[in-house]
C-alpha cells in the first residue's frame, strides 16, 4: 500500500482551477476505471456493480495502490447506470444489457446486445405523444430494482461524500444522460438510424427538441439521488467519424447546446463524454458558455488540435490510447504523457488520463500518474 | 487563490417533475413521481403476464 504524498493542493482545488482554465500546481490525472479491480482486488465483475459498499473499497484500495489520483468513481455507481429506469443506452429497462451475476458469469463485465428497432420508422410521433415509458421492459430488470434505486442511492451518495469530504477527490459522473441525437440511435438502431438522417430528418429534430427538457431533468434527478454535482453527457454517434457536418450542425448541434445550457444554468459541472473523432467539429465547442465544463475525448480526436482551437475556452481531456495500458509499457505511457503536457498543459485547463481497459497493468497506469507528478507541475 | 464555487443552485422540483413526466408518458403526460412510475410500472408487468399466458 502506498502512502498518498502530501501536495500543495488537493484533487478538488487542482481539478476546479483546471476547470477554471487556470494554472493549478499541477496537471490533474484521472485513470477512469470501472471493472479495474477485478483483476487486483478480492472483488467480482458482480460485486463492482451491485455491492456498493465492497466496490468502494476496491475503488479505495486501488487509489492507495496507484499512490493518489484526482478524479474517483464512486462503489456503487453502476448499479445506477445499469439499472436507471429513464430511457438511457445503459439501461437494462430499455436495452439488452447482460450484468454480471444476472445473465452474465459473476466475473464477466456487463455487455449489451444491440438491438434494433425498439423504435419503428414511424415512431417518432408517437415519441412525443406517448413518451418512453410504452418502450420500457422487464426483461433484464424488474420492478424490484426500481423500487430499490432510492436505497442504492443512498449508498452511492456516501461513497461519493467520502471522495469529497475525506479524500478531497472529486467523483465526477453522479448523473449521467445520453446525448438526444446518440439515443435516438440507440432505439432506433444505428443502421435504421442513419436511414433516418436522410429520409426523415425533420422528424430527428422535432423529437431531440421534445427531448431536451426531460434528458436535462433525468440528469438532475440522477444527481440529487447521490446529492452529487457533477453531470455526464456522453456523445459518440454525431462525431466525424459518422455523420457530414451539415447533419451535425442541423440535427446535433442546437439540440446538446441547449442540453448543456439547460444543466449549466443550474450550476452543474459538465462532462462531456465524447468518444470517437470530434477534431472537425471542435470549433462548435466555442459556442458552448464558459465556465465549468470538461471535454473528455478519447484517443480518436486530436488532443493537440483540441488545445489550439479550445485551449482558451474549454478544459479538456485528452485520452492517452487505452490498448497501451493493457500491452505497452512504463516507458511508453511515460513518453505519450510527457509528450501531451509539453504540448496542452500550458495556462491550465488540461486534465491527462484514460478510460482503462479492465485488464490494464497497474504498472502502466501508475507511470500516468506519476509522470503527471513529475512532469506536470506548473511553475 | 480564487474562491471556486460547485454548489448547483436550488432547482424546481415541480418544472423537474414535470419535465420527467412528458419523457416518460408524451407531451401531455402526467407529473412524474416515483410513486406513480412505480405504479404504471407494475400495471405494465401484470398486463405483459396476461398477454403471455393467452
Amino acid at each position: 500500500m502506498t502512502d498518498i504524498a502530501e501536495e500543495p493542493m488537493n484533487s478538488i482545488e487542482r481539478v476546479l482551477t483546471s476547470l477554471k482554465l487556470k494554472e493549478p500546481d499541477r496537471v490533474p490525472v484521472w485513470p477512469l476505471m470501472d471493472y479495474l479491480p477485478i483483476n487486483y482486488y478480492d472483488i467480482s465483475a458482480k460485486e463492482i456493480v451491485f455491492d456498493p459498499i465492497k466496490s468502494q473499497k476496491a475503488y479505495e484500495w486501488i487509489y492507495h495502490r496507484l499512490g493518489g489520483f484526482d478524479i474517483a468513481m464512486a462503489g456503487g455507481i453502476m448499479n445506477l447506470l445499469y439499472l436507471n429506469p429513464f430511457p438511457d443506452c445503459y439501461s437494462s429497462f430499455f436495452f439488452d444489457w447482460k450484468l454480471p451475476g444476472r445473465n452474465n458469469p459473476d466475473n464477466i463485465p456487463a455487455q449489451l446486445v444491440h438491438t434494433s428497432g425498439l423504435l419503428k420508422e414511424d415512431g417518432y410521433d408517437r415519441l412525443i405523444d406517448e413518451g418512453f415509458f410504452r418502450l420500457m421492459s422487464f426483461k433484464n430488470a424488474s420492478l424490484m430494482d426500481m423500487m430499490k434505486l432510492l436505497k442504492v442511492g443512498k449508498k452511492v451518495a456516501k461513497n461519493m461524500k467520502r471522495w469529497w469530504n475525506y479524500y478531497k477527490v472529486p467523483t465526477f459522473s453522479d448523473g449521467g444522460i445520453t446525448a438526444p441525437f446518440d439515443l435516438l440511435s440507440f432505439f432506433r438502431g444505428l443502421t435504421n438510424f442513419m436511414k433516418d438522417i436522410y429520409k426523415q430528418p425533420e422528424k430527428i429534430m422535432e423529437a431531440s427538441e421534445f427531448m431536451v427538457d426531460g434528458l436535462i431533468a433525468m440528469a438532475k434527478y440522477g444527481a440529487s439521488i447521490t446529492g452529487g454535482k457533477t453531470i455526464l453527457i456522453g456523445s459518440a454517434r454525431a462525431s466525424g467519424d459518422f455523420i457530414s457536418e451539415k447533419h451535425f450542425d442541423k440535427l446535433y448541434w442546437p439540440y446538446l447546446k441547449k442540453l448543456v445550457e439547460g444543466l449549466m444554468k443550474d450550476g452543474y459541472i459538465i462532462q462531456l463524454h465524447f468518444d470517437t473523432n470530434w477534431t472537425p467539429r471542435l470549433h462548435y465547442f466555442l459556442e458552448l458558455p464558459k465556465g465549468t465544463i470538461y471535454l473528455h475525448l478519447d484517443e480518436s480526436t486530436d488532443i493537440f488540435k483540441a488545445k489550439e482551437v479550445l485551449g482558451d475556452h474549454m478544459c479538456i481531456q485528452g485520452n492517452l490510447k487505452p490498448a497501451l495500458f493493457s500491452f505497452g509499457t512504463p516507458h511508453m505511457i511515460e513518453k505519450q504523457t510527457k509528450e501531451i503536457i509539453e504540448k496542452c498543459a500550458e495556462g491550465g485547463g488540461l486534465i491527462v488520463g484514460s478510460e482503462l481497459p479492465d485488464d490494464a497493468k497497474l504498472e502502466n497506469v501508475k507511470a500516468m500518474i506519476d509522470t503527471c507528478k513529475k512532469h506536470g507541475v506548473y511553475k | 487563490m480564487e474562491e471556486i464555487t460547485i454548489d448547483s443552485k436550488p432547482e424546481s422540483i415541480k418544472e423537474r417533475n414535470e419535465a420527467l413526466g412528458r419523457i416518460l408518458w408524451g407531451k401531455n403526460g402526467s407529473k412524474f413521481s416515483m410513486r406513480r412510475f412505480a405504479m404504471a410500472a407494475m400495471k405494465k408487468l401484470l398486463h405483459k403476464k396476461k398477454e403471455d399466458k393467452k
